[in-house]
């Protein structure tokens, strides 16, 4: 038992360490210093939480595209309260963390009243949120600095990360609430004849991400100093990385938990941006190339078992043919 | 439950579609008292007014609300640093010649904005249109409704572009307009940085399509190639700026400097607390902000350009004077940028060009500029002006 557990430990690390290796090797050790880890390490924070607000819904096939909106939106709220009225910290985090609550569970509750696809209902909050977002913005940019980021800072975003890492994982693992959205993951016919209620289980998915959203939301302007106004639907520019790193985690979920493969890739995605940065790729060739690669790392990740299987065979066919001869 | 699921879903529609219109602005000049208002408030309840109240989006005005005349302002905001000067100075003119000014916040810079807006001004009967950071073909398309509905149009923050100027001069609704040396400014943060000692440069700009950014990303790349010796750290242009900021630090943590196209301070002042850097990169951006001063002082700007708001007076008195029968030759004024390269000069700007009540020429000085009241102006006094616009030049004029 304890060789398998470190056998998925080498196949869940495998991954960000061929990353890492890579583009040091590339960048010729420019790339992976210490601080720089540690500077992908804070930015992989607010997206993981997004990641885990979107991944019930996701598991469940809604999707939330509203998420990033929700995310930009309370950020905003937060940084005008500062910007009006001078508030300190713990108001500015109740109130970022607050709106994240009501507007993600908003965007639930129209989902569950109007009946009409997630993708659908979500796509028309989304539109709403921006328009919020760009009436409250000052400029391009609403920005917050000195005592006001203090969360952002280590080890305080760490510390907020952590404790959301742990209610995600007891709510994820150990609620009845998480039994049930594996059970509708799987699927929702059968958990509906299994006896669970779909309708609910869809509102506390949207409930429960909201409390991410809005936590994701503090901990990202606190950690950028800034959130910058919607424009031309930018806020789901945020939320498709992060899906990205959910699908990471899903192809990881073999090896390990989801949520630490959802972490994972989350890593693995800001260390490839960093990592082509440092390679000298200008910017218009930056997508593609993380397009390319990432595409590359899930064909890998989702294919290495038929792989494994194929050479596994071959040696059994190989050592069958043996024994007849 | 079906019906309140109905009426719901009415609802929804009814905000998005309401959200649509919002975002696309509408211009309606109804009500609005809010520049007289603005005089008299206390600064804390102007600002709330500004960033909450009716006037963003719709029904934004400012000058003189019983004015002669009525100018459509087509703007991405009125309510930063920049442009809550660029509006207070509309109010300033516009009550002394008056005219009202009807202010059309867009959303973004796309063309299809912009011809919405100009469609939506003249629908709403203004007699001439002043737009900003219009750029591209897209202007001809402008120019042809305006033409349509008979209404003059100056632009303001941008050049016409080469290919179609000789179209747009033919118009006898184009009136002129005003543009910065963005192409210079985007060298002068460069070299600004490397007479600072800066020799690894992140270049950060925004995303492609608007002719004062892509002038300035021009000028910078010029400079990186006129300094062999600095390494050019790498290039991004899109809208996620602070994200880039970071991403940069994070891979490379040789880099000394960061050079971009807008409001430096607020994009990359908490990325580099953040990464631990504090002290050892400097900024160097265009567009002047609140926080300036303190970044200055703290040595990490090295360089900031801005003082924009001043380019308002060409466009103003190219229509002014069209309006009332007289107009002057056409003419795009190019006008210097004010680069603060200190806390000092900084302070120097607010003092004689920015705080309250303070502007860059006062009406005394655009009456000579008005032919009803100089009839010997021509435009190349204009140019003149737009060459001479320095703090210097201010101090000169207005400083005790």
């Amino acid at each position: 038992m304890k060789s398998v557990n470190i056998k998925n430990v080498i196949k869940v690390l495998i991954l960000p360490v061929f990353v890492y290796l890579l583009f040091f090797v590339c960048s010729r050790g420019s790339f992976g210093k210490p601080a720089s880890l540690i500077m992908n390490l804070k930015q992989t924070l607010a997206p993981t939480l997004i990641s885990y607000a979107m991944c019930c819904n996701m598991l469940c096939n809604r999707m939330d595209l509203s998420a990033g909106a929700v995310v930009m939106l309370s950020a905003m709220l937060g940084a005008k309260m500062v910007y009006l009225y001078g508030i300190g910290l713990v108001p500015f985090a109740f109130i970022v963390i607050g709106a994240g609550i009501v507007l993600g569970t908003l965007s639930g509750v129209l989902y569950m009243l109007l009946r009409v696809p997630a993708i659908v209902t979500a796509l028309g909050v989304c539109m709403i949120y921006e328009t919020l977002s760009n009436l409250a913005s000052i400029s391009w940019v609403t920005a917050i600095s000195g005592e006001i980021t203090t969360l952002g800072r280590f080890p305080y975003c760490l510390i907020i990360f952590a404790i959301m890492f742990a209610l995600f994982y007891i709510i994820f693992n150990y609620t009845k609430f998480g039994y049930h959205v594996r059970a509708c993951a799987s699927s929702q016919q059968i958990a509906k004849n299994a006896g669970v209620s779909t309708k609910k289980t869809a509102f506390w998915c949207y409930a429960v991400s909201s409390v991410f959203l809005g936590t994701a939301a503090l901990l990202k302007i606190s950690i950028q100093g800034s959130i910058d106004t919607p424009m031309y639907m930018s806020s789901t520019n945020i939320i498709f990385n992060c899906m990205l790193g959910i699908y990471v985690g899903l192809a990881l979920q073999q090896y390990c938990n989801l949520l630490i493969g959802i972490f994972v890739g989350n890593f693995i995605l800001n260390m490839l941006t960093t990592g082509l940065l440092s390679l000298g790729i200008s910017a218009s060739l930056q997508d593609t190339a993380s397009g390319i690669f990432l595409l590359i790392i899930m064909i890998f990740t989702y294919n290495n078992q038929r792989v494994m299987d194929f050479l596994s065979n071959r040696k059994q066919k190989k050592e069958l043919l043996k024994a007849e001869l | 439950m079906k019906k309140i699921r109905k009426i719901l879903a009415v609802m929804l529609s009814a905000v998005m579609v309401f959200s649509l219109a919002a975002c696309s602005g509408s211009g309606s000049s109804e009500t609005g008292s809010e520049s007289g208002a603005q005089e008299s408030a206390s600064a804390e309840e102007t600002k709330d007014t500004e960033v909450w109240g009716d006037e963003q989006g719709a029904g934004e005005t400012s000058g003189d609300e019983n004015g002669k005349y009525n100018i459509g302002v087509v703007i991405h905001t009125t309510t930063d640093f920049l442009c809550a000067k660029y509006k207070a100075y509309s109010d300033y003119l516009g009550k002394e010649y008056g005219v009202k000014f009807d202010y059309y916040i867009i959303e973004n810079f796309a063309d299809e904005t912009y011809l919405s807006a100009i469609e939506n001004l003249c629908a709403q009967g203004v007699d001439g249109i002043i737009t900003t950071n219009f750029s591209g073909t897209a202007v001809l398309q402008g120019l042809k409704i305006c033409e349509e509905n008979q209404v003059y149009l100056a632009v303001g923050w941008s050049q016409i572009d080469e290919s179609i100027k000789e179209q747009v001069y033919e118009s006898d609704y184009f009136v002129g307009g005003s543009y910065e040396s963005d192409y210079d400014a985007g060298y002068e943060i460069i070299t600004s940085l490397i007479d600072a000692g800066c020799t690894n440069i992140a270049a950060i700009g925004y995303e492609p399509g608007i002719t004062c950014h892509d002038r300035r990303w021009e000028g910078m790349m010029k400079a990186f190639e006129d300094h062999p010796e600095v390494t050019k750290a790498g290039e991004y242009r899109g809208l996620e700026f602070t994200k880039a900021v970071e991403d940069f630090l994070a891979s490379d943590d040789s880099i000394d400097g960061i050079a971009i196209t807008l409001l430096g301070i607020e994009y990359c002042s908490e990325p580099i607390k953040s990464a631990g850097r504090e002290g050892q990169v400097k900024i160097a951006f265009c567009d002047f902000s609140e926080n300036c001063q303190q970044s200055f002082d703290d040595g990490e700007t090295v360089c900031a350009i801005g003082g924009q708001y001043a380019d308002l007076v060409f466009p103003f008195v190219l229509l002014y004077n069209a309006l009332e029968g007289d107009p002057l030759d056409k003419v795009e004024v190019p006008v210097n940028f004010i680069i603060c390269k200190s806390g000092e000069e900084f302070a120097d700007y607010m003092e004689y060009l920015h705080d309250d009540g303070v502007y860059a020429w006062t009406t005394e000085e655009v009456d000579k500029l008005i032919k009803s009241k100089n009839s010997s102006v021509t435009s190349e006094d204009l140019l003149e002006m737009g060459a001479s616009y320095s703090i210097e030049d201010t101090i000169e004029r207005h400083g005790n």
